[in-house]
């Protein structure tokens, strides 16, 4: 197999794409393989052995990559870095050896109590806050009052596709896009867009990223709008275009001005779609970290939990050697913030699921 | 994004994803007669708003150095190709990094769609106790962010399972090889990737099934030969959304590819060349910035249709 091993690690183009179709048809020679197995199973209880068999790839994967991770991250933020003997549940045959050891003994929520009495843990929960309140409600707004506007004119899908477009690009890509739009003045002469406008209309020029702090992070949320409008655009457009259109034209015909109207036919109808929109919005920034990374932000005093969770990462060098385990604990202690915020927003889109499987 | 893309895509409940409107009633001329000034005028405010800084980044990339360092991009002076030049073949190169994307993507889109019909097969059409359970389970791993898994997935990467000093399973020789990215991604996509599958398989008719199932086909069959055809639509709408999704992606890239600069993807290049933008090479940005964007721009236009459908569907619908 040295080969293989040799392949696996080549520099070369060409011997890394040789690896990657080699190994996706071995993927599916082993998925065929499952196939055959399928229609071979035993008479006795086959539905059972089959149903098995099919399902046995993707719990595979799921062990391995979210339910495995989920409890290791839970144990590593609740225990502390030091490997401690006071953890130790010793084998049975093996008496000096732990069952419970590659993290230690538990610690009292040590790294819980230092993500929120750190100033940079602090600052990171602080301007994750004032994301998660700004750019979901603001992309969802502007979404909504696109919508609203560009629905039924002349040139409609090309107007959507405007907006839609920054979907496809990476926030990386977002960040260079933006950075050039931000572009401090320089003393050769280049300038962004945004300080020449500034300057036109006689205000100070904005330095980025070094303005720092909460003046960093609000311009930060504004590339996150950017990138987020369009997906609420396109979704709340189909929403609204879902309202019968009989509904706001007896509301006019009563009397009620276009906004009256809005306010009171089209938005209550189309509340459910507005609430998931949000929903998507804010579980997508609570988690932002592409962003802040690429601007080297936190730098900055911009940073976010996700952020920090990947900068306490990088101390435990687990990819690159060296570091402590600290580094590791601290990061899975803020991983789980990042988690316990998160869940009632998913909480409430299962609910919405069942909801919707129990109506069918 | 990821709860909100549910293509039941043929359900006559989802409204076209880009209706032109040809025949309008007379009430909804009315409307249209009374909103359309000032709609347009917002229309094309916010269009252009928000396509400037993609055509800027677009004009500086052809820019050369001192076109960037003297003049804003709106000025149009100094085009060149070198930039695109040196950023595919001297120095400043990308071209590695994105042939890494390239081998990064294909198997992490084919990987999940091919398990994830599996396990949705036999979550719909096969009877066995605890089913729904499982279902539900599976689900509810959408919860789970990214950052909760992937430090200890890397550390199964790169020093296997163990429960205390039992080894559960060896180190897996997937470290520093690109091998790891795709298992990330692969198993990260997967609640999401079945939830689909399940929704989809779940509207094909049971008539159907259980008319194959009288003519003697074994379940092997049946999800070779009458599943998979049907389920096409779906198969497309979730490979457009996990490539987009693996191309743009940053952090499972760099946490994964750690230490091993060898394997990053092109998202993980420009974050770091932005990141040192102070440096040389600084004009170069704009054009590996806009090599990364567009084959996903590519992609997302050629195929918007069946994304639209599939993430209107589900949205709308709830």
């Amino acid at each position: 197999m040295h080969w293989l091993h040799d392949l696996a690690h080549t520099d070369s183009g060409w011997g890394k794409l040789g690896f990657a179709v080699l190994m996706v048809i071995v993927f599916f020679a082993i998925i065929g393989l499952l196939l055959l197995l399928v229609d071979r199973a035993p008479k006795t209880g086959r539905e059972k052995i089959q149903a098995f068999l099919f399902l046995l790839p993707a719990l595979l994967l799921l062990a391995i990559g979210l339910i495995g991770p989920i409890i290791r991250t839970a144990v590593s933020s609740l225990t502390s870095g030091e490997v401690d003997r006071q953890g130790c549940v010793p084998l049975p045959a093996l008496p000096k050896r732990c069952v419970i050891d590659a993290g230690g003994a538990w610690n009292n929520f040590a790294h819980f109590r230092w993500a929120f009495t750190d100033s940079t843990a602090l600052q990171a929960l602080k301007d994750t806050m004032l994301w998660t309140l700004i750019a979901p409600i603001a992309a969802t707004l502007i979404g909504l009052g696109y919508a609203y506007a560009i629905d039924k004119i002349r040139g409609e899908a090309f107007a959507k596709a405007l907006v839609f477009l920054p979907t496809a690009i990476s926030f990386v890509g977002a960040a260079v896009i933006w950075g050039l739009m931000y572009q401090q003045p320089s003393q050769s002469g280049a300038s962004g867009l945004i300080n020449v406008m500034l300057k036109w209309i006689g205000l100070g020029p904005l330095n980025f990223p070094t303005v720092g702090g909460w003046k960093l992070t609000l311009l930060m949320i504004v590339v996150m709008i950017w990138i987020q409008a369009g997906f609420a655009t396109v979704v709340l457009s189909a929403a609204i275009k879902a309202v019968p259109a009989e509904l706001s034209e007896a509301a006019k015909i009563d009397g009620a001005t276009n906004g009256q109207a809005f306010r009171r036919v089209v938005i209550p109808s189309i509340r459910p779609t507005l609430i998931v929109v949000l929903v998507t919005i804010s579980v997508a920034t609570l988690k932002v970290f592409d962003l802040v990374q690429t601007f080297g932000a936190d730098r900055y005093d911009g940073t976010t939990l996700a952020n920090e969770m990947y900068n306490q990462f990088l101390h435990s060098g687990l990819s690159s050697g060296g570091g402590t385990p600290l580094g590791e604990h601290r990061s899975s202690a803020l991983a789980m913030v990042i988690f316990i915020l998160i869940i009632p927003f998913v909480a409430y889109q299962v609910r919405q699921m069942v909801k919707q499987r129990a109506a069918r | 994004m990821t709860t909100v893309l549910t293509p039941t895509g043929g359900a006559p409940a989802a409204p076209d994803p880009d209706p032109t409107v040809k025949t309008l009633s007379a009430a909804g001329r009315v409307r249209k007669g009374m909103t359309n000034p000032v709609a347009s005028a917002i229309a094309i405010l916010v269009g252009i708003v928000w396509t400037i800084p993609t055509i800027g980044l677009l004009v500086q990339s052809f820019r050369g150095k001192h076109g960037q360092d003297t003049k804003g991009w709106w000025t149009f002076s100094d085009l060149t190709f070198s930039n695109y030049k040196h950023v595919l073949s001297g120095n400043g190169n990308i071209l590695k990094n994105l042939i890494n994307s390239i081998v990064i993507v294909v198997p992490a889109a084919l990987i999940p769609i091919a398990v994830a019909a599996l396990a949705a097969y036999a979550l719909v059409w096969i009877d066995f106790p605890g089913r729904d359970w499982i279902y539900v389970g599976i689900f509810a791993l959408q919860v789970v962010p990214l950052q909760v898994a992937v430090v200890p997935l890397l550390r199964f990467v790169v020093k296997g399972a163990h429960l205390g000093s039992l080894t559960i399973f060896p180190s897996t020789g997937l470290a520093g090889t690109v091998g790891a990215i795709w298992l990330a991604h692969a198993c990260f996509a997967l609640p999401l990737a079945i939830f689909l599958m399940h929704n989809f398989m779940s509207e094909i008719p049971r008539d159907l099934m259980e008319a194959a199932r009288i003519d003697g086909a074994s379940h092997g069959q049946i999800f070779r030969q009458i599943m998979l055809p049907l389920v096409r639509p779906a198969l497309a709408a979730f490979g457009i959304f996990q490539f987009l999704w693996v191309w743009n992606d940053l952090f499972v890239g760099i946490v994964m590819s750690g230490g091993t600069p060898g394997i990053a993807p092109i998202t993980v290049a420009i974050s770091n060349l932005q990141n040192s933008t102070s440096g040389a090479g600084g004009e170069l940005l704009p054009a590996a910035a806009f090599v990364s964007i567009v084959i996903p721009l590519g992609v997302f236009i050629a195929l918007q249709r069946y994304f639209v459908r599939g993430l209107l569907a589900g949205s709308v619908k709830g």
